[in-house]
């Protein structure tokens, strides 16, 4: 089967890339994979591609790179336009409702269209009207789901497979360095500042640990700023992007996820996989989704005098109790396996055979 | 051949020992290579057959014997011809593991890591003695920095040692070397009266009493004493320690981890006196800088 896999760009740091190449790297055991990246934005991919994997790009927005014509929305959009009209594909997977749109448009027929979703669509119009054209619809959670099925008022054709991890071998945690990491991009969203404040509250009772950030991005700045107001600068440290996250997750004993909007959850799934516990927030739209609090993570509710303290109390028990942590850490590994690359790919594989089997 | 190592480490006599986890059962014949990055260079150790039809084989191999450079050595395991870069699962040390490890004296500090392709390798650094900083804060118009002395061969006994901790115009640094050379020079003509009247290095011109206690140590300096000292407001200094019982002066850095390149990853805050900002940094080589109102 040729599978075709449509991203903005192929090339950033995000989440739901490395999902997406994991997943083609998973497929690409069996079947002919293509990932086409509509953006160029860098030299070379911030996340390993499995060398069995075709990318290509439709437009190259490197800084410094000359072009005949003006860069632009419409060229992009001819572009994009081009390649849907001459694909020769039996699937293809699109991974934003603007780009599901143009498939659902413009994409031959006798190709099985797929749209992968992680969130509401800002513009649901175009999404009703268009969205009806395509196979499937693929929510990452049962939750994303619900709320597709409700959108688009139809039961059948929305499915529900998880994110992929990369192949095996996982790095795996020792769990004896006194560490706690957070990892993901430096957003205001992310909460990482509530991170900070509560880590204070945990470096004043247990001074031998230390706080790891990674990432980047507009808060990097803002972040640097608290950690030298609260004193906090000989615990917490700045430790930048790494296209290998799961290998510095595998160093801590602890991974904070303080986003209460947790849209992707990669980061989330990525640290199970090293078996290390979850601290964050509980809340319909935040991590709860990927993981099963009690058995993997320690998720607090939101308190009434702010949430701060029940998150710093929640990382000195684990702290404190090293028998729950390891306890934890094997109940992560169990989870991380439903999102095994070969696992997730089966389950496309079934669908996408499935759709393709019909009339 | 797919081989995954479990569990790697170094262990303190310098033995890399191995957990691997192999889909059959090691034979004779088998080899374990080392292969310096850069180089090419390639070190081959026979390694014995695994009895039974087992999934898991221990491997250990003492470095010390193999002659191995300083840099980066990737592994591999060889069979009949056919090599295999072998895969980790583990992180490859401990930072507990590796203060133990520093309490010995030693040339060469060899490290077990995965690399982030998720390789194993191994890392072998010159091992000078240090004094590896944990914290340093400002407190009461003074700068106060504490750590842990590596590679001296000291014994972690609370025993106290008599210890000082000197200041030396930096001229390795980050400014314009003919500066430094100048502000050095000017330094040793101009202002022979400063500190400890006894002391040869007429760079090192502010001293302050250090407490070292086992291998932890504890500095404090006055920031009024450090600007004092410092021509023209304008320099860098870099500490390090005198310690009884050890025959050299510790340079102050931080490298008994796995944290590279903290002069991005740690900002320390700077203190103001008399107008003049006093900041923390490390140098690329990641060694603690004084920067005096830069």
């Amino acid at each position: 089967m040729k599978i075709a896999f449509l991203l903005p760009s192929a090339y950033g740091m995000r989440g739901d890339v490395r999902a997406m190449l994991n997943l083609a790297g998973g497929l690409a055991a069996r079947h002919e994979v293509e990932v086409v990246s509509i953006r160029r934005t860098r030299e070379t991919p911030f996340f390993p591609v499995d060398r069995r994997v075709t990318l290509r790009w439709l437009v190259d927005t490197r800084p410094g790179v000359h072009h005949l014509l003006p860069r632009g929305q419409v060229r992009t959009e001819v572009a994009l336009w081009r390649m849907l009209r001459g694909l020769q594909a039996d699937v293809l997977v699109t991974t934003r409702p603007s780009l599901s749109v143009q498939a659902a448009r413009y994409a031959p027929r006798d190709v099985v269209r797929i749209a992968r979703e992680w969130s509401r669509p800002s513009v649901p119009g175009p999404v009703r009207r268009f969205y009806p054209r395509l196979d499937a619809v693929v929510a990452s959670t049962a939750g994303r789901r619900d709320e597709w099925v409700r959108l688009l008022d139809d039961d059948l054709s929305v499915h529900v497979i998880p994110d992929a991890l990369p192949a095996a071998p996982w790095p795996r945690s020792r769990m004896d360095n006194r560490i706690v990491s957070a990892g993901g991009r430096l957003v205001p969203g992310k909460s990482y500042d509530q991170l900070v404040r509560a880590f204070a509250i945990v470096a004043d009772k247990r001074p031998d640990w230390r706080l790891r950030l990674y990432g980047g991005g507009p808060e990097e700045r803002r972040l640097r700023a608290l950690v030298r107001d609260l004193d906090l600068h000989n615990h917490v440290y700045f430790m930048g992007t790494t296209p290998d996250l799961p290998g510095e997750f595998a160093k801590a004993s602890i991974v904070a996820v303080p986003a209460r909007h947790e849209v992707l959850g990669m980061t989330v799934i990525e640290a199970l996989s090293c078996g290390v516990p979850i601290v964050g927030f509980d809340g319909s739209r935040g991590p709860a989704e990927f993981l099963r609090p009690g058995h993997d993570s320690v998720l607090v509710q939101e308190g009434e005098s702010g949430d701060v303290e029940p998150l710093a109390c929640a990382l000195l028990t684990l702290v404190d109790d090293e028998r729950r942590r390891m306890k934890l850490a094997a109940g992560a590994l169990e989870t991380a396996s439903a999102h095994a690359a070969t696992a997730v790919a089966v389950r496309w594989e079934e669908l996408m055979y499935g759709l393709r089997s019909r009339p | 051949m797919g081989v995954v190592v479990i569990d790697a480490e170094v262990t303190l006599a310098d033995v890399l020992s191995l957990r691997l986890s192999i889909a059959e059962s090691l034979a004779d014949g088998t080899h374990l290579v080392l292969r310096q990055r850069g180089t090419g260079e390639e070190r081959q150790v026979p390694l014995g057959a695994s009895g039974g039809r087992t999934r898991d084989a221990s491997v250990a191999v003492s470095l010390a014997p193999l002659d191995l450079g300083p840099g980066r050595w990737d592994t591999y395991l060889e069979r009949g011809g056919v090599r295999t870069r072998i895969q980790s699962a583990d992180p490859g040390f401990s930072l507990d593991r590796l203060d133990a490890y520093a309490l010995g004296r030693r040339t060469l500090a060899y490290r077990a890591y995965r690399t982030r392709n998720g390789f194993l390798a191994l890392k072998i650094d010159p091992a000078e003695p240090v004094a590896d900083v944990r914290a340093v804060w400002f407190r009461e118009g003074r700068f106060e920095v504490t750590g842990l002395l590596a590679y001296t061969g000291l014994d972690d006994d609370d025993q106290h040692r008599h210890a000082t901790l000197a200041l030396r115009h930096s001229h390795s640094g980050h400014g314009d070397p003919d500066v430094d050379a100048a502000v050095l020079g000017d330094s040793g003509d101009n202002e022979p009266g400063h500190g400890d009247p006894g002391n040869d290095d007429p760079a090192a011109t502010v001293r302050f009493a250090a407490t070292v206690q086992g291998v932890r140590f504890h500095a404090a300096l006055s920031l009024c004493d450090v600007l004092a000292a410092t021509p023209d407001s304008q320099g860098s200094w870099e500490p390090y320690l005198e310690v009884d019982g050890v025959d050299r002066a510790l340079p102050l850095g931080a490298r008994l981890d796995d944290v590279e390149g903290k002069r991005r990853r740690v900002h320390y805050p700077h203190a103001l006196v008399d107008g003049v900002q006093i900041r923390p940094s490390f140098t690329p080589a990641d060694e603690l800088l004084l920067e005096v109102g830069a």
